[in-house]
């Protein structure tokens, strides 16, 4: 009992009164962070405990769910650096190696802490002395020590050796003007060679083998900045300079839970940044139950920070394959349960957000939403209040554009687009021009068959086909979307205003003239509200050119993986909702922007927040719930079954393969894996501050990520 | 004042002796970041990317440089001078602003 959390020594009257006073200011690292934890509790902490990012304050380390063997190695060190006093709690798993085994231990469910919080004061006030306590080395923390030692040891070693060895080898270089050498073009290394050989170098007629290397006295080389400096790596302007390997993550308080950032840092200006990819990455296939009608609480459990999407998408790919129509289309009562997880979903990270931006109050108003929210008392006009604060945040728009780079944009371009954020919304979509593009019911995959081998080739071929109209359908939207117009004084509210109270036909002309000219829109953007299918099949390929100025040279390279509003805020209209019988009876359409930057991200989620409001508001009594759909899953069946939903982040794929009643196979393709890969150019050359803000911006879900 | 001293030194002893022995953990003894140990070194060569910074600095300390000459005929001048000041004050303000709103301020 707290064995490796007590202090050493009898508890007496005077520690006795240290253990209750410490035991009344609780200080909690959460781990794997406050957004998950967050997930977990319908009501925030105030007063009863304080939530740190620092652990050297914290007396409490709370493990939240289950998680991967090295990020338990990284609790383990945060577990080691905090004081003594300390409680370990375990929220669902029983035991993490290499973290001790937990002093309390408490089932994950909503609002475990108030159960828990009682029982970590106890044991605080009572077991923080204790004569059985004893130093925790577990054999892992001392080897990584070790390893680090030897580290800061080698580089010592190998940098007097180094400057010994530049001098021997340059002595003689130490007369030439280096700098006229255009040296950041060449490798640096091969210095030592040039008596011999011609590197292609500009090198202006200097005779490098006249100048005798071999008979210089080698001690003029000691000390010389050229020598010392030839095998450090080169900054974008060219200066030799050393670069520092930092990790952000996996509990940093202003990246998501579980995201680790791997950074060379030059300066403050990161060089290289990656997000690591095995991190929190459960292995799939390994883990997976054999029973189908258990996939939809695993995959809910999967990814702590969308279970209600991933849930129903396992339940959907099940219909799809038990049903004879292969149906998984949503209805609108799970529609309105998604579109409450995407608001609780955005607000969860815009206080993330809100910590990289160092906006106390930013952070308390979203986790104050974003409680009320998920409990359903959320009030609507305060929520659209604190959005329009937002917005309005002074400095914040300059920020967020100005100094945040775009996913494959050049600086220049950058600074070009940065005041230039259009938020577009379409609310009354043409749904019956949009049928066009849509899979209807008989196109539906459907692959599987009770029974029936070789059915599933067949299966294979029609799901192609699907994936090809939905990709040419997003293609259309995003041609015409962002190519054609040019929106210079675009409002979003009055836009919204006009949209909501008049639905658009086509031939419906003049009425929209009136409109826009009286909220000062753009005629081409009107247009677009319609989505007229012509015009879509005209700018197929015509206007490739001006959508590559538009947002951004080589974005599509880079973005053509990405969904959600990431992919949004770049203005390509990626939303597997479009497909959605639901939400097309609905005129809904997607938020675009065409900034690409953190400030467009940001914008297109608060807006998608007051999207999914009005969404919820239209569908009046419908409060949300699953479907009551039949699921059977005969014992002897195979086949595959597939469904897709677009998730807060972006479109969801699951697909598995059922053989014999059991689960065979099971591919889930997510967002946020995409989004990990755009880290390294959507970092680099940034500075620090900015990098980490355009990476949270991403809103990447570790958990999401299957290596 | 020295009994005070040795007052405070052997209180702080006494509360020291009073939380129990230390135990000596491999963790505590490096120091981490999120939860990562930092195997490195923090003694290196580090790019502060003066430049920027050394012209704005140049730019806006010549033209402060004014500010002496005008700071002796102030008495004599009076609201004039304040006025005429005021106006110079502002242009390189602005110029900050202006600055600022490129991304001057930047260290890129």
């Amino acid at each position: 009992m707290m064995k490796y959390g007590a202090r050493k020594g009898k508890m007496n009257f005077f520690r006795r009164w240290m253990a209750k006073a410490a035991s009344r200011e609780l200080c909690i690292f959460p781990v794997p962070g406050s957004d998950v934890l967050r997930t977990y509790q319908s009501e925030s902490l105030s007063g009863q405990a304080r939530l740190t990012t620092n652990s050297r304050e914290a007396n409490v380390l709370l493990v939240v769910g289950d998680m991967s063997r090295a990020m338990a190695g990284q609790a383990a060190i945060v577990y080691a650096q905090m004081p003594r006093p300390r409680v370990l709690v375990m929220a669902g798993p029983e035991h993490l190696d290499p973290l001790p085994h937990p002093d309390v231990h408490v089932t994950l469910e909503n609002d475990f802490l108030t159960t828990a919080l009682p029982v970590i004061r106890e044991y605080l006030s009572n077991h923080s002395w204790k004569d059985e306590a004893e130093a925790w080395r577990p054999e892992t923390l001392v080897n990584k020590i070790e390893e680090a030692g030897q580290q800061q040891g080698h580089m010592h070693d190998h940098g007097g050796h180094d400057h010994g060895h530049e001098g021997h080898q340059h002595g003689g270089h130490e007369g030439h003007d280096h700098s006229a050498h255009q040296h950041e073009e060449h490798g640096h290394g091969h210095h030592t060679e040039h008596a011999s050989h011609d590197h292609g170098h500009n090198h202006g007629g200097h005779d490098h083998g006249a100048h005798g290397h071999g008979g210089h006295d080698h001690g003029s080389g000691f000390m010389s900045m050229i020598a010392m400096t030839k095998d450090l790596p080169r900054s974008a302007d060219g200066l030799p300079m050393e670069w520092s390997d930092v990790q952000f993550g996996p509990f940093h308080p202003g990246l998501p839970g579980g995201l680790c950032l791997s950074m060379k840092l030059d300066g403050d200006t990161v060089a290289e940044a990656e997000a690591d990819q095995n991190l929190t990455g459960r292995n799939l296939l390994a883990s997976i139950p054999d029973n189908p009608m258990a996939l939809p609480e695993y995959l809910e459990a999967v990814n702590p920070m969308a279970p209600v999407t991933y849930r129903l998408l396992a339940q959907k790919a099940l219909v799809n394959f038990s049903s004879e129509a292969g149906n998984s289309a949503l209805t609108l009562p799970e529609a309105v349960l998604l579109e409450k997880e995407r608001i609780t979903s955005h607000l969860n990270w815009l206080a993330v957000l809100a910590v990289v931006l160092g906006s106390d109050w930013m952070r308390d108003q979203a986790i104050k939403h974003y409680h009320r929210f998920q409990n359903d008392t959320g009030s609507v006009p305060q929520l659209s209040g604190f959005i329009k604060r937002v917005k309005k945040m002074p400095y914040l728009k300059l920020k967020l554009s100005v100094a945040s780079h775009g996913i494959g944009e050049t600086e220049e371009h950058n600074q070009g687009v940065a005041g230039d954020t259009h938020v577009e919304h379409h609310y009354e979509h043409n749904a019956d021009s949009h049928s066009d593009h849509c899979h209807e019911e008989g196109d539906e995959y459907k692959p599987h068959d009770h029974g029936k081998p070789g059915h599933e080739g067949h299966g294979r071929g029609s799901h192609g086909s699907h994936e090809q109209s939905h990709e040419g359908h997003e293609h259309h939207h995003e041609e015409h979307n962002h190519s054609d117009h040019q929106l210079k004084d675009h409002k979003q509210e009055s836009h919204e205003h006009e949209h909501a109270d008049h639905p658009h036909k086509e031939g419906d002309e003049s009425k929209k003239h009136e409109h826009h000219g009286e909220h000062n829109h753009s005629h081409e953007m009107h247009q677009h509200a319609g989505h007229e299918h012509h015009e879509h099949v005209h700018h197929d390929h015509g206007s490739g050119d001006e959508k590559e100025q538009a947002i951004g040279p080589g974005l599509n390279q880079l973005l053509g993986d990405i969904t959600g509003p990431v992919a949004r805020a770049a203005g390509i209209e990626k939303d597997h909702r479009l497909e959605e019988a639901v939400y097309q009876q609905a005129g809904w359409t997607p938020v675009t922007a065409t900034g690409n930057n953190a400030w467009s991200r940001l914008m297109v989620r608060l807006d998608e927040i007051e999207q999914s409001l009005r969404f919820i508001e239209k569908a009046g009594n419908d409060s949300g719930s699953e479907s009551s759909q039949k699921i059977n899953i005969p014992s002897i069946g195979m086949g595959n079954g597939i469904a897709h939903i677009e998730s807060p982040r972006g479109k969801v794929t699951l697909k598995f393969h059922i053989h014999e009643g059991k689960l065979a196979h099971v591919h889930l393709a997510s967002p946020s894996a995409a989004l990990a890969g755009l880290v390294k150019p959507i970092t680099e050359q940034q500075e620090l501050a900015d990098a980490l803000t355009a990476v949270t911006s991403l809103d990447i879900s570790p958990w999401e990520i299957n290596p | 004042m020295l009994v005070a001293t040795a007052g405070l030194v052997w209180m702080i002893y006494l509360i020291k002796n009073s939380l129990g022995q230390t135990l000596d953990e491999p963790g505590k003894d490096i120091p981490a970041e999120s939860g990562n140990l930092a195997p490195k070194p923090a003694w290196l060569r580090y790019h502060v990317r003066y430049y920027g910074y050394a012209l704005l600095f140049l730019a806006f300390d010549m033209e402060m440089a004014y500010m002496y000459p005008w700071a002796v005929v102030y008495q004599e001048v009076g609201l004039l001078a304040l006025l005429d000041m005021g106006v110079f004050l502002m242009i390189l303000f602005l110029g900050l602003v202006y600055t600022w709103t490129q991304g001057g301020l930047n260290r890129q």
